[in-house]
């Protein structure tokens, strides 16, 4: 007996020796090469200040606007907007010059944009756009402001001569610069158009919405990227609230990640806002000025938050 | 859309191989992948573990089984748990944050699958069939990261860890059946009982293992000695099948081995072998194994594979990478093989409690016994009557050789103490054992033990009832005698033997009657002391109590066996008279009424017969008793012919 004591002293403090000393085994790792798990997103957040509703932040919910860093900003835009499944289309062009040496600063010091400049006439598909002020409206230590920086250039349908956004085609841009500046002008190729599908299911009261958006799959434009503006309506206004870009591969379905719909305040919003964005993205040089043009194909679907 | 295949992989998988049942392989005893009718050739306590590495693309090293297992009679016990069956997938999920417009930060998942422990359980119907099942439970761990808002003055993303356990039991019955130590069947189902701990959310299924049921079956053979061929098919098309060839070495069992295995979802169709080489001994048993793959095992996989084909056994899939398993295996015995068993075993003699010393050298049983080994054995036999035996009474040492048998005799020692005078029934356990000191086996047997008056009928056995009453006819006689002292002192010494006994016999005779022995059906003999207290008594009786008186003054007395002719026997006494052949004129003149014979010393003296049955007086017993024996005896020639038999007290 005592023998087999001595054998169960030493087995026991072996294994527990080996059991100190063992790993886990390797774990195999999986490439993600498609959508077996669903399509694939990046969530980007696009509003930080949650109690500015009226900061200009690059976005608005519809997409139209998208400033991006670069002095000069142009967007040729095909805008659908669905509300009560009444669907209302638009076209607008827009250009917009930014005289970076001239910024716009809050009270707080921080920057809110930057002024802007009329350089001459602006046309698309040989039509003149309109110059019209520029507004900037922020928030500024509780007190809406409204700022007027200068002037930018629309086209839309309801100008004097109507523009209409041709998807899948080309719109052509001509910049006549003033005081015998020289004439700046390019072809600028349109995306197909995005249309755009949201089933939403669940309800805020138990934190379980579920949004399906599905799209229409681009025939000619194939492996390229969509966007999906993930916005908000103020309860009782008609303003909008954009929050979560994400982008997403351009092959026609995603399930919005939950906690992104249901960790909303919901008290102070009563109505999503959906924006397929499908847009092609250019950069031009103007005389040392960094120009990007926007040529987006949008769908806006409002919904109520059920 | 997320969609599965049915496939299935070799559920009968395990780190050793598949291997033979046949002639106790204990390295099977930590498997319940090839052996989940849970049998073992085990005896007692078993403690097994597998250690090994994987050769991945880091190489590792796990801990893969640790086993407990007991037999207690027919009932087999196992435990094993089982920390190196693991398998984990690491994946990104396809969702990603993105910071600052430029840095991605992407959000991985992790599923774990982990088989953590078991038990297993067989009950032995008989030395060829046995049946028992195995329940093992298992863990699957869905670790997958998501993105939280957290919606306050400022809005931002969390990445959020989920985890969900999907914990679920398998369990398994079998059948297995050894018609021969060269063949063997076996019979167990896949995957017959599964149920889940908690309720599984739909979104995990498609990533559970898989539970595909069916039915496995088991070949061994052993078509020459030290060769096993084994086959195991499962009704999911799969298969296992190998050999192994052993040899003696070291006082041990030395195999080589190798199985091979295919399963429906593997390439090529032989996906792997499972090479072995174990040493056995009783006690201890370790064997090293490798599992090797023909297929690279160190590529990359994709998640769509990974969704598609599913996770049906943990340690062998399109995924597991080589191994090189250690297994050891303890078998801590308390209790020693069998060596030795009991064929048969017979009462030779019933129990005559008086006859106490007889059975120190006569064997009242016998027992034949084989020798379970394949060498020579020492037996050691014993016996206990209930009743008589406090502790088990060893009898003589036998030496047995390899698988031979033998006859081994059974002795008892009774205790002077035993008085019970009734006849009865009861047992006598038999014991065998070796030089080990544990008993190898036992045998129950029922025996008679009569009362102590009781009595074989051999006259030779008499002396038993003259001995027992020693000293109360040692008082008795000195009491008589010590009445005629002084003419005992003054006469020579030579006569004073013979008027001794002639004093002794006319003073008991006065108060005594013969009777007929009352218990016709079995001889009954009274003691010395019986017969005074009854006042009367048989031929044996009085014989007993004659020689008994004489023989406690240190008269030397003889018994004359009287052989039954026509069925009727009679016992009465020679008296030794110390007197040589030429002092015989001092007691008789009569030649015919005494007898020359050779004392204990070898020296020719004067016998005198007496009839103890007459009770008159000495004188006419001596005639009577001279006439018997010279007509029976001596005339009718009885002592040669063996009719007659003259049986000397001591």
């Amino acid at each position: 007996m005592k023998i087999v004591k001595s054998y169960i002293v030493v087995i026991f403090f072996g294994l527990s020796l080996l059991i100190i000393g063992c790993d886990n085994p390797a774990p195999t790792e999986l490439i993600q090469d498609n959508s077996a798990q669903g399509n694939p997103v990046q969530v980007q957040v696009l509003t930080k200040d949650t109690s500015n509703e009226y900061y200009s932040n690059g976005y608005d919910t519809t997409g139209v606007t998208n400033y991006s860093d670069s002095s000069d900003v142009i967007t040729v835009s095909g805008v659908k907007v669905t509300v009560n499944n009444v669907t209302t289309s638009s076209s607008l062009a827009q250009a917009v010059f930014f005289d970076k040496s001239h910024p716009i600063h809050s009270s707080t010091g921080s920057i809110m944009g930057y002024m802007t400049t009329a350089p001459g006439n602006v046309l698309f598909n040989n039509q003149r756009a309109a110059k019209v002020l520029y507004h900037l409206r922020f928030n500024d230590r509780g007190y809406h402001r409204d700022t007027v920086l200068g002037y930018d250039y629309i086209l839309s349908q309801h100008s004097a001569t109507p523009f209409n956004f041709i998807y899948g085609s080309d719109i052509t841009f001509q910049l006549d610069q003033m005081n015998g500046g020289m004439q700046y002008s390019f072809n600028i190729p349109t995306p197909e158009e995005i249309t755009g599908k949201v089933k939403l299911t669940g309800k805020k009261a138990n934190r379980s919405l579920n949004a399906e958006l599905q799209w229409n799959v681009p025939i000619l434009s194939k492996n390229k990227v969509a966007e999906i503006i993930l916005g908000v309506m103020v309860k009782g206004t008609n303003t909008s609230f954009p929050l979560y870009k994400l982008s997403v591969n351009d092959n026609g379905d995603i399930t919005v990640p939950p906690k992104l719909l249901n960790e909303l305040p919901f008290n102070r919003y009563d109505r999503f806002v959906f924006t397929f964005v499908r847009q092609f993205i250019f950069h031009h040089n103007r005389q040392g000025n960094d120009l990007t043009v926007f040529s987006q194909s949008i769908h806006s679907i409002i919904l109520n938050i059920p | 859309m997320i969609e599965t295949i049915n496939i299935s992989a070799q559920s009968s998988f395990g780190l050793s191989g598949y291997w033979s049942p046949l002639e106790g392989n204990s390295t099977l005893m930590n498997s319940y992948e090839a052996n989940p009718e849970n049998y073992s050739s085990l005896k007692d306590w078993g403690l097994s573990f597998s250690y090994g590495g994987e050769f991945s693309s880091t190489p590792t090293s796990s801990l893969y089984i640790i086993s407990l297992s007991k037999q207690i009679g027919r009932h087999f016990f196992s435990v094993r748990y089982t920390p190196g069956y693991q398998k984990d997938f690491i994946f990104n999920n396809g969702q990603s944050i993105l910071i600052r417009d430029s840095t991605s930060q992407a959000l991985d998942s992790k599923f774990s699958y982990k088989e953590l422990f078991g038990f297993g359980y067989s009950y032995k119907f008989s030395e060829k069939v046995s049946a028992g099942f195995s329940l093992r439970y298992f863990r699957q761990e869905f670790d997958q990261e998501s993105v939280e808002p957290v919606f306050s003055d400022t809005l931002y993303l969390n990445r959020v860890s989920k985890i969900d356990n999907v914990n679920f039991w398998r369990g398994d019955f079998g059948l297995i059946y050894i018609p021969s130590k060269n063949f063997s069947l076996s019979l167990s189902t896949i995957n017959l009982l599964n149920f889940n701990e908690s309720a599984v959310d739909s979104t995990l299924s498609p990533y559970e293992i898989k539970k595909y049921k069916g039915v496995a079956f088991g070949l061994s053979v052993s078509p020459v000695e030290n060769l096993d061929y084994n086959l195991v098919y499962e009704t999911t098309n799969a298969l296992q099948t190998g050999f192994d060839i052993s040899f003696d070495l070291f006082g041990g069992k030395a195999r080589v081995g190798v199985t091979a295995f295919h399963d429906n979802y593997q390439n090529p169709f032989i996906a792997g072998i499972i090479p072995i080489l174990s040493f056995n001994t009783d006690f201890f048993g370790i064997s090293l194994s490798g599992i090797q793959y023909f297929s690279n095992r160190n590529i990359q996989h994709t998640f769509d594979e990974f969704i598609n084909n599913g996770l049906d056994n943990i340690i062998n899939n399109r995924y597991s990478y080589d191994k090189a398993i250690l297994t050891v295996t303890f078998a801590l015995n308390t209790i020693a093989e069998k060596e030795v068993q009991f064929l048969d075993a017979n009462i030779v003699r019933d129990i005559y409690p008086t006859l106490s010393d007889n059975y120190i050298n006569s064997p009242f049983a016998t027992a034949k016994v084989i020798n379970l080994t394949n060498s020579t054995i020492t037996v050691k036999p014993s016996s206990k009557i209930e009743g008589i035996n406090e502790d088990r009474i060893e009898s003589p040492v036998v030496k047995v050789g390899p698988k031979d048998t033998a006859d081994v005799s059974f002795y008892t020692i009774i205790p002077q103490s035993y008085d019970k005078k009734k006849t009865g029934m009861s047992f006598v356990n038999f014991y065998i054992a070796t030089n080990k000191g544990q008993l190898d086996d036992q045998i129950q047997k029922p025996i008679v033990i009569n009362g102590i008056n009781s009595w074989d009928g051999k006259v030779i056995n008499l002396r038993y009832f003259i001995k027992r009453d020693y000293q109360f006819s040692m008082d008795y006689s000195k009491q008589i005698l010590s009445r005629y002292k002084s003419e005992l002192d003054t006469m020579a010494y030579s006569i004073s033997i013979f008027y001794k006994a002639k004093i002794l016999f006319n003073k008991f005779v006065k108060d005594l009657v013969y009777t007929a022995n009352p218990t016709a059906a079995q001889d009954y003999v009274q003691f010395p002391s019986e017969t005074l207290k009854l006042k009367g008594g048989n031929c044996d009786d009085l014989s007993v109590l004659y020689s008994s008186l004489l023989e406690s003054v240190g008269i030397q007395t003889a018994l004359v066996d009287y052989k039954p002719q026509n069925g009727i026997g009679h016992v009465n006494l020679l008296i030794d008279t110390q007197l040589s052949p030429e002092q015989a004129r001092l007691i008789t003149d009569n030649d015919n009424k005494y007898f020359i014979r050779k004392n204990e010393l070898g020296v020719d003296e004067v016998w005198i017969p007496v009839e103890t049955t007459s009770l008159t007086d000495f004188d006419k017993a001596w005639q009577l008793g001279a006439e018997k024996f010279n007509q029976d005896a001596l005339d009718n020639l009885g002592l040669a012919k063996g009719n007659v038999e003259i049986v000397d007290v001591y």
